[in-house]
């Protein structure tokens, strides 16, 4: 009786009532001119009150004498909950004196300044937002960003409390998605297994019963060259179609797709079902793998401005990272090729491994069995 | 997964209309310049102090399940005399811990279904209280508040299910009784629900204030509905009577009282009854509605605050939470049939009770779209509920329509 009771209480006036007042929010305004960060930080009153008290008399009403008091503690509370990093080096911030007050639709709000310098003009800026995050899960953070020429905006949740943003200028968005584009070839596990499972076979190749080694290196480099290239442009391809939104794959279907072909490289080394014109085959994948990658990309974010620049920049750095890769791997495997040796301690075993792993992730994405995975 | 963790740290921009205008900061001339109320009232006040006490109590044990329940608790009620809610976000933080658990402890997930029907996530909510009910069927709580999530979703007959259990159970008669004729009232039987909810009250002696006020509240909306003003207009009173004595504050009774006095033209009552409650901005917006209704040269600063309100909320990406007020503030205020239609029907997929309803109509009416009140009047047809303003309002959208 007592529990229903209460719960009465809860529930009156929530029969069709809305909610009839906005929660509480704060307002950053983040600008950046080359090294040097200037930040206006506007934040309800009543929040700071409920954060760290600002009502010293306890009368139920907060005065300008006790929030001019308590800056110190303002400041010092807001600046634990704010940081910005610059190229993934800290920005030191310190608070401006001179608390000022600002009107917004839902009361006064005090108004920080800060200011900040990082160590030198960064590409990317990463700001860490965690204020009232702890007692009020309701709480967001919309940021204001001018940076160089442009203009950016973002919402700050207890989900969202770090966010990254990049320069708007073409070079410095170009030199960014490059890297990442390297960094995809380097630690995507499936990619990587699958670029091996093609390049093998370039220096070694099962042949009726037998294994036919590779004449000439150059032509050994040309074909996994060509291969690989024909993989890029296949791969930017349905990349630049799925992130500009022409389509958009089912995400389990593409996965699994990733995963097929993988355990296809694997098995066509050691039972040949393609044998010629393999650089169809690594197109096809190609394809598969591109609209794969730009599911990631877009659940992650392109930059507004730049977007072909990002995407031609992240390409060309996976063709980069692969095209190292053929001319490290590929000479090491031709010197070895003749080799009982290589062949039964490497391409074989290597094979089996890329198609054992195609297999558990096409099981594992496909009918969402839980094997584990090393990587 | 195609691994792509670097990318975690690329943006994530919103193509939003984000862009806000800061106000220009000031610095006050004197110590004593009063700047913000911690609650608009002494009685609120000291509450506020006592959940501020509340929590830094649980800081110290955030693993301590009880106290995290009572100081939700607390807070979703202060959340609701407030209409404010930020409270709401402060119950939610202090069960964090339980909430990020698959399968929260039954009190906890009932405290989460109230947070989320509060953020009109009423699909949420419903899964919520689907779980609770199936482990636990005379878990009355968990039938109260979803009989209510599916009136404010226009499903009368799935509410009766529940309101009947309420009945069974013999637990809290006055809930069972509001719970019932509500939804009774809805289909096409007001009469006797209304006169059944008053037995009911003139029964329930021992009831608490804050029921009183519940079950009046609903009593006096049913007389309205049907066209029985004088006998609404004493319910409202009666209501009104028991907060002014119980010294509590009640948005709701006063937003549907504000409603009331608009609709019987009782414009300059209404703003009299809301100028102290316009920080609440349902209150603010029947306070703008009484103003152009009798031409008030201050309506245009109060039009001014709802935009900024507005504007703000749907910064923060809430715009969902607003559709009614925004719908109406379009239609009437704002004089922009066209978008009013539209918010009103995004509102209609949301929210189904009659004052949703007299909002598409009236919307489609403005907007001469007379089509876009179909839903409406199939669901009038469906439920056969009594309302003599609908009723009107349908009558007028068939002939345009002919």
């Amino acid at each position: 009786m007592t529990r229903l009771l209460l719960f009465v209480a809860l529930l009156i006036g929530s029969l069709g009532s809305a909610q009839a007042h906005k929660a509480s929010d704060s307002f950053l305004r983040i600008g950046l001119d080359q090294s040097a960060i200037e930040v206006r930080w506007d934040i309800a009153l009543r929040d700071l009150d409920f954060a760290i008290g600002l009502d010293s008399d306890a009368d139920g009403a907060i005065t300008w004498g006790e929030v001019r008091r308590a800056e110190a503690a303002i400041s010092a509370h807001a600046l634990s909950r704010l940081a910005i990093r610059g190229d993934a080096v800290d920005c030191p911030l310190l608070a401006v004196p001179g608390l000022q007050i600002a009107e917004h639709s839902d009361g006064r709000y005090a108004v920080l300044s800060l200011s900040g310098r990082c160590a030198a003009a960064p590409a990317q800026i990463e700001i860490d937002y965690r204020l009232l995050f702890d007692i009020d899960a309701q709480h967001r953070g919309l940021l204001n960003l001018r940076h160089g020429g442009d203009s950016q905006t973002a919402v700050f949740a207890p989900d969202r409390q770090r966010q990254t943003f990049t320069s708007g200028s073409p070079a410095r968005v170009f030199q960014t998605y490059f890297s990442e584009g390297i960094w995809h070839v380097w630690k995507g596990a499936d990619h990587m297994l699958f670029l091996a499972g093609l390049f093998l076979p370039a220096v070694l190749r099962r042949k009726k019963g037998g294994w036919e080694p590779a004449v000439s290196l150059p032509a050994a480099l040309r074909e996994t060259a060509a291969l690989i290239t024909a993989f890029t442009l296949a791969h930017a391809l349905t990349l630049a179609l799925a992130a500009s939104g022409v389509f958009s794959p089912p995400s389990r279907l593409i996965e699994s797709l990733v995963a097929a072909s993988v355990l296809f490289a694997g098995l066509n080394n050691l039972l040949p079902m393609v044998q010629r014109r393999l650089w169809l085959l690594a197109g096809f994948f190609g394809l598969i793998h591109g609209a794969a990658i730009a599911g990631a990309l877009l659940e992650l974010g392109l930059p507004v401005q730049g977007r072909v620049t990002a995407l031609l920049a992240f390409n060309v750095g996976v063709e980069l990272a692969q095209l190292v890769l053929v001319a490290v791997v590929v000479p090491l495997c031709f010197a070895g090729r003749n080799s009982a040796g290589f062949r039964n301690a490497v391409l074989v075993p290597a094979s089996l491994i890329v198609a054992i792993a195609g297999l558990a992730w096409l099981l594992q994405r496909a009918l969402d069995l839980p094997i584990p995975m090393p990587f | 997964m195609f691994r792509v963790p670097p990318f975690a740290a690329v943006a994530l921009i919103l193509h939003a209309p984000l862009s806000w205008a800061a106000a220009e900061p000031f610095t006050p001339t004197s110590d004593d310049t009063v700047l913000e109320q911690v609650a608009p009232r002494a009685a609120e006040a000291a509450a506020v102090r006592a959940l501020d006490a509340q929590r830094r109590a649980l800081a110290a044990h955030p693993d301590a399940l009880p106290q995290a329940l009572a100081y939700a608790r607390k807070a979703i009620e202060l959340g609701r005399a407030e209409a404010d809610p930020r409270y709401h976000g402060r119950a939610e933080s202090a069960l964090a811990p339980w909430l990020a658990l698959a399968d929260p402890p039954p009190a906890v997930r009932l405290l989460r279904s109230t947070l989320r029907q509060q953020r009109h996530d009423f699909t949420g909510a419903l899964a919520d209280l689907d779980v609770l009910i199936g482990r636990q069927p005379d878990d009355l709580q968990a039938r109260l508040t979803r009989a209510t999530v599916l009136m404010v979703q226009g499903r009368p007959a799935d509410a009766l299910v529940d309101c009947n259990a309420l009945l069974a159970a013999r637990g809290n008669l006055l809930a069972a009784a509001v719970c019932v004729t509500s939804v009774r009232s809805l289909d096409g039987h007001a009469a006797a629900a209304a006169s059944a909810l008053a037995a009911a009250i003139d029964e329930s002696p021992a009831a608490t204030p804050g029921e009183r006020i519940w079950a009046l509240t609903a009593l006096a909306e049913i007389e309205a509905r049907r066209g029985e003003r004088g006998t609404a207009e004493a319910r409202f009173r009666d209501a009104l009577a028991v907060l002014a004595a119980s010294g509590t504050q009640d948005p709701y009774l006063l937003t549907a009282w504000a409603d009331f006095l608009l609709a019987n033209g009782r414009a300059a009552e209404a703003i009299t009854i809301t100028r102290d409650q316009t920080r609440i901005d349902n209150l603010l917006l029947r306070h703008a509605l009484a103003q152009a209704a009798i031409g008030d040269p201050a309506l245009a600063d109060s039009i001014a605050q709802l935009d900024a309100r507005f504007t703000e909320a749907g910064l923060r990406g809430d715009a969902g939470v607003h559709l009614r007020e925004e719908a109406l503030f379009a239609l009437k205020l704002q004089r922009e049939p066209q978008r009013a239609l539209q918010l009103a029907e995004r509102n209609w997929h949301s929210q189904r009770e009659p004052a949703d309803a007299r909002l598409l109509l009236e919307a489609a009416q403005a907007a001469k779209q007379p089509a876009a009140g179909q839903p409406v009047l199939d669901w009038m047809t469906r439920t056969g509920i009594e309302d003599a303003d609908l009723r009107a309002l349908a009558a007028a959208l068939k002939a345009a329509g002919r």
